[in-house]
Parts: C-alpha cells; structure tokens; sequence
C-alpha cells in the first residue's frame, strides 16, 4: 500500500505547503494557539486542584474535543477527494491509466486520514497526562480509567473517523461537484446522525413519556455524540453494548461503502 | 497481423440522441488517422469509446487484436490518451506529475528517470523539469498531457483536439511533435478542426456528421471520390495557348481546364526605343494549367508524354495538397447528432 501512486502523490501534495511565509506563520500560530489553549486549559484543570475526579474530567473534555473536531473537519477533507479531480478535469486521466480501483480509493481515503492522525497525534500527549491524573487508585467510583477504556476511546474515535472520512468520500465519489458532496455529507453526519437521531429520540421520549429510553432507543446508537458517551461512561447499565453495536454499524457501513465504490468504479468510469 | 485499429458498427445512444452510429473504420500500424466534424458531431464520444472511458451500446472495438470493452485493463497499456479538456494537480512539479503518472502505469521505478527525460526531451519540456505545472503556459500543459501520454510507450494514440485553444506558435510545436511521433511508427487518431494542419501529417481522414461516418479513407481518394475529379497543376515555360489546346483533346481524362498565365514585369520603352512585342502580347506566354483529371489513378503521366511530345516545355506536373476544407465543406452540412 505504501507504493500505491496515488497514496504518495496525495501525500506530496497535502504536505507541500507553497503559501507565502507570512500565511505559514500565521496558519502556524493560530494551531499553536489553539493546542496551546487546550493544553494550558487541561493542565491548569489537572494540577491547580487535588479534587479526584480532576484528571477524570479533564480526560474526558480531551476526548470530547478531539472528537468533535474530528468529527467537523473530516467530512470537509474528504468529500472533494474525488470531485475536484473531476472539477479539474484530472479525473479521467487518472481512470485510465493502469491503477486498480482499490487503489484510487484507497489511496485517496488513506491520504486524508492522515490529517485525522495528526490531530489524534496533537492530543495524544495531553490525553495521556489526563489520563495520568485519573484516579488510579479507585478512591471514587467512576473516577479511574483503565487502560483498556483509553484504548477503546481511541479505536472507536478512529473507526468514527474513518467512517466519516468514508462517508465523505463516498459523496465525492457520487456526486461531481465538490459542494454539493460537502453539503450532503455534513447534512447526514452533522444533520442526521448528530442532530437528527436525537430529536427522533426526543420525539419518542415525548410520545412515551420515558426519558430513560434516550441512552437505549437504537437510533441513537448510531449517533456519533453518543459513541464517545459510551465509550467515555463504560461502566454504565448497557452502554458497552450500545458502543459495540455502534462501531460495528460504522465499520460495516464502511466496508460497504468502499465495496461499493471500489466495484461500481468500472461502471462508472464508464457512465 | 489484425488491423491496429479495427471497428465495426459502433454506436452510442443516450435515450433518444444517438451520438454515434453504426460506425467502422480499420486502420493499419503507423496511420495517422484525422478525426474531421463538426461539434457534436460524434468524434470525442467515439475517441472515448475506444478509450475504455464509455461503453458502446452496440458494435465492437479491437485495437491490436484486443477488445477495448472486454479488455479495458489491456487497451490502456497500450493506448495513450489525450482527452481535450484536461487539467493539471496543482502544487505538483513537472517531473513529479510524469512520474506519477509513470508509476500509475506500473512502470518500474528504476526506470522511471530515464523514460521522464526522454518524454521531456521529446516534447522540448527538459528545462522546465523542476517547475511547477500550474506555472506553464497553455501550450507547455498541452505538451506535457501530451508526454504524459506517451510515457507507457503506447502503440496508439487517441489525442482528442490537441491543438485546440492554442496560439499558432504553440499549434506548429504540437504539429512538429506529432509529426515525430508519426515517425516513431505510432498509430494515431486525432481529432481537430484545425484541418489544412490535419492533411500535413494524416494519411488518412474520416469525416463524421449527425454520428455517421460520411468519408473515410486516404485522403487523396476522399478528395477525388468528393469531387469526381484529381487535380493536377502543369507549369509550363512558354506556349500556354498550345498547351491548353493539347489538353483540350484530351476529353477522355481532362475533363476541365484552368488557365493561370504567370504574372509579367511590365518592361517601358526608354525614350526614343522601339516597342518589341513580348511573349505575353503574342500568346507564347508560360504559365499554369490546372486540370480536373478524371482518369485512372495511375495514368496520370499520359498527360505528361502527351504535353512533350507536343513540344510543350513542361516546367512542373504535380497534384497540389488537397484542400481538406473544400472536401469538408462539400460532403458536411453543418449538422450536428
């Protein structure tokens, strides 16, 4: 996968940054401003209190953070991965040289999570000393995180991530122009699955009059906001099933996706 | 040895347009075949077909033997394609694009350096190796489409308008290349409506209109079958008059003639000389003859002998290029499919 073409030459062009220096440097302060204030935020959190639950919190804001910016940028780097090729008018050059399907999308898709990993890189250290901080000791129920729980964080917070970039990338795939694609894409991310599912959920708990079912109506397993709840507040009745079920709808919808676009490329190269 | 390029009753319908229909064509190693219509008329749909890029409704495409339907992954190892609108990556460099591209075609990366600088060398890109692509003009991304093309060393061309929206100096450059490539021995196909540059380099031509294919052949016979008649020019030192009336007997393979007396310096008498009559005042002037032949192809000398033997100092016989845009304009009628 490594050699894959179209892996490299999308790596190339993401990291060539040709802006005048004045823009690197304030595009370069802005990120340092803006990790800084998180990191600045967390440490004062974390260290200017001896409360047990801080390091806890602080974990817990880390994640959510990362999440939901993960959550916003990706649709946008992904959903004109293949349109402004076609936008371009590179497209049907890169169709017809030799590359297999599998490789086009792959590489494509594999190229933008890279900027998903460096996020997920940018919060590691101070996710780490968050973690540090949780109360290892157990002198409070639900303050300690486990290793494994911070592990599990990670893995759903990637397979999210990958299932937006997925969904993005399908979108271009679908549609030709880049707008419309970033359009639809945040419409069923932000729209539907974060906004949608919940007040679908509301309705139901309105019709029902039992709040309880908000955490368990199936809908809301699939809720992006509500995966990280799982997997933040493992300990709790049923959510461990809830987060499975929720990935696991993900990386299905995933796999199909890319099945999809990788077997339907011959027919719509042709159309 | 199967023809290179071989297609029978190809068609392309959308709904209720056919875009191109029931077209064949069969085309040997190193013909360069000219792709004339108006637009719309079926020609980029047709260069795409044979792309692997859209599928015919009906008929069959083989280039060197292989269906272009069946065998998409083969055709594009040994066809270069040059779509007419194109464009470049950004922030990407000249050689960079071209190994990309070369590595997209699974060409080894060893050699991939030398075939780079080969490609370059051949579309005089070498000094703008290290450029950014977005930084060349029209007629440098034009050239380097072109190399990108040329990079898996296809057998077969099929280069969609590649000198539309350039200026003539970036026209002649892209005509001189193609002209290269012809020598190289490939098969190409190209489609333009710049056509007195077309007839300088194809040997043969294909005219489409509404999707059909009206006229496709060699380019000298489309030109006789469109008009009825070869055109040939005699040049002839002196005795026009007598020239003209040898022809004129010959009704059986002249069937028109076109006097063109050459242009004579006027010569004014200085004072006191006499006025002298000059070849021109007496009907011995030398000048040109263009007849309509109508004979075999390769009888044309019989108006050569019959010319000598009467006398007549032939200074030049030939048959001037012909004029694809009068052949255009007689068998096209501004149709589209």
């Amino acid at each position: 996968m490594i050699s894959n073409p179209v892996l490299k030459k999308e790596l190339l062009l993401r990291l060539r940054w040709r802006q005048p220096t004045p823009a690197r440097i304030g595009v370069l302060l802005a990120v340092l401003a803006v990790t800084g204030l998180i990191y600045w935020s967390v440490f004062s959190a974390v260290l200017s209190s001896t409360g047990v639950n801080n390091g806890h919190d602080a974990w817990q804001l880390v994640m959510g953070a990362q999440f939901v910016l993960i959550l916003l940028v990706t649709p946008a780097i992904t959903a004109n991965a293949i349109t402004r090729e076609k936008e371009q008018q590179t497209w049907e050059m890169l169709i017809f040289t030799r590359l297999l399907p599998g490789e086009i999308i792959l590489g494509k898709l594999l190229a933008r999570m890279a900027t998903v990993l460096l996020i997920m890189a940018l919060f590691l250290p101070i996710s780490l000393f968050a973690w540090a901080h949780t109360d290892h000791q157990g002198l409070e129920a639900g303050s300690y995180v486990t290793m494994g729980q911070f592990v599990l964080v990670y893995v759903a917070t990637l397979i999210s991530a990958t299932f937006f970039a997925a969904f993005g990338l399908f979108m271009s795939w679908l549609l030709q122009r880049t707008l419309y694609a970033l359009m639809l894409s945040y419409t069923f991310i932000i729209g539907f699955l974060c906004i949608g599912t919940t007040l679908i959920s509301a309705v139901g708990v309105y019709l029902t009059q039992d709040s309880s079912i908000m955490d368990h109506f199936p809908l809301m397993w699939v809720n992006p906001i509500m995966i990280l709840f799982y997997a933040l507040n493992l300990g709790s009745s049923n959510l461990q099933y809830y987060l499975i079920y929720g990935i696991l709808i993900y990386a299905v919808a995933t796999l199909l996706m890319l099945w999809r676009m990788i077997t339907g490329f011959r027919r719509y190269a042709y159309e | 040895m199967p023809p290179m390029v071989e297609i029978k009753h190809l068609r392309k319908e959308y709904k209720d347009l056919v875009a191109v229909k029931d077209l064949s064509l069969e085309l040997e190693r190193g013909d360069i075949f000219g792709f004339i219509g108006p637009n719309g008329a079926g020609k980029t749909t047709t260069i795409k077909m044979l792309a692997t890029l859209l599928i015919p409704s009906a008929g069959t495409a083989m280039i060197d033997g292989i269906d272009v339907v069946r065998r998409p992954e083969q055709i594009r190892s040994i066809v270069g394609y040059m779509p007419d609108f194109f464009g470049v990556y950004d922030d990407i460099k000249v050689w960079e694009y071209l190994d990309f591209f070369a590595a997209a075609y699974r060409i080894p990366r060893p050699q991939r350096p030398q075939i780079i600088d080969d490609v370059l060398n051949l579309t005089d890109l070498k000094v703008k190796k290290d450029s950014y692509v977005e930084s060349l003009s029209r007629g440098m991304k034009q050239r380097l489409c072109l190399a990108k093309t040329l990079v898996h060393d296809p057998k077969v061309l099929l280069l969609d308008e590649p000198a539309s929206g350039l200026d003539p100096r970036a026209r002649i450059e892209i005509r001189e290349l193609l002209k290269e490539l012809q020598a190289m021995g490939k098969t190409i196909i190209v489609s333009s409506h710049i056509l007195p540059e077309m007839e300088e380099f194809c040997n043969k031509i294909g005219i489409i209109e509404r999707g059909e294919m009206i006229v496709a052949g060699e380019v000298s016979a489309i030109a006789r079958q469109v008009r009825g008649q070869q055109t040939i020019e005699i040049g002839v030192v002196d005795d026009l008059g007598r020239a003209e009336a040898v022809l004129q007997g010959m009704t059986d393979i002249v069937n028109s003639i076109k006097t063109i007396k050459a242009p004579q310096r006027p010569t004014w008498p200085t004072e006191g000389e006499a006025v002298v009559p000059t070849a021109a005042s007496n009907g011995h002037a030398g000048g040109t003859l263009q007849i309509g032949y109508i004979g075999e192809v390769d009888e044309e000398y019989k108006v050569l002998t019959a010319l000598v033997q009467a006398g007549i100092k032939v200074r030049s016989f030939h048959t001037p290029e012909t004029d694809l845009e009068d052949v255009f304009l007689r068998v096209t009628k501004g149709q589209v499919a």
